[in-house]
């Protein structure tokens, strides 16, 4: 029940549950000479889980983790740019969110639709 | 449970690792005029380094492994009548600059503040999941 739009939400709070976390250790490590900023393409990485849920591919997918190359590194071969990552993890907390409510709502229709008499 | 949660550790590691570095610059602002210590000599700035902590895969937290000393030399000032001159009249003060370890304070508290609101979005974020349970 639900279907392929349920599947879709639940990969979407997947992946974005994902890059938070990576997101969250580039910005404890704002300040660590040497450390490398990563981070994954949320369309490619969503594309890849949805292609695999509907072929069936039942095992957890390994995420393609980059390092970022859009800022320069520091003089300390850090390359964590503070402002962009909090960037980032705005509209990641915003995907997420948006994912679990509308996934709240197609439940909450699934729920009316068998209680109806 | 514990991967989901580990998040959290990542983000207080580095709150741990701020915090330690917004108190060494503290001694060094209060010990700016300190001449002399119980170690002899006048206070030499201390500064922390940091160093990446793979907590789990793609988790990556940050320790302070040491507090290091800076090596930069002293600054001389004339003062003959001071308790603590040396023989040509100089006294030695710390190799604490106010400018730098304000620089660094602001760096650190923002620093700060970053990672506090990584700990607040993960929290919206495990929120609305616990709300599905409840739709």
């Amino acid at each position: 029940m639900g279907g392929r739009s349920m599947m879709i939400l639940e990969k979407m709070m997947d992946v974005s549950a994902y890059r938070h976390k990576l997101l969250a250790s580039n910005i404890a490590n704002v300040d660590t000479p040497g450390y490398k900023a990563g981070d994954i393409s949320f369309q490619n990485e969503l594309q890849g889980a949805i292609g695999d849920a509907s072929n069936g591919i039942r095992e957890k997918r390994s995420y393609n983790v980059f390092e970022t190359t859009d800022t320069m590194p520091n003089r300390d071969g850090n390359t964590v740019n503070a402002e962009l990552e909090m960037a980032k993890v705005a509209e990641n907390t915003l995907i997420y969110k948006t994912a679990a409510d509308f996934l709240s709502l197609k439940i909450k229709v699934i729920k009316s639709i068998l209680t109806q008499r | 449970m514990d991967g989901m949660f580990m998040q959290l550790k990542v983000s207080a590691s580095a709150l741990e690792a701020q915090k330690v570095r917004m108190n060494v610059i503290a001694s060094n602002m209060a010990n700016i005029g300190s001449t002399s210590t119980p170690e002899g000599g006048p206070y030499i700035r201390k500064d922390v380094t940091f160093q990446s902590h793979m907590f789990a895969e793609g988790m990556v937290g940050v320790d302070v492994p040491k507090i290091v000393e800076d090596r930069r030399p002293f600054k001389k000032v004339y003062d003959p009548g001071h308790p603590d001159a040396d023989k040509e009249g100089y006294v030695s003060y710390p190799n604490v600059n106010i400018i730098e370890e304000s620089v660094n304070l602001m760096s650190a508290s923002r620093a700060y503040e970053a990672n506090i609101t990584l700990i607040s979005s993960f929290k919206e974020m495990y929120n609305k999941t616990l709300d599905l349970a409840k739709s």
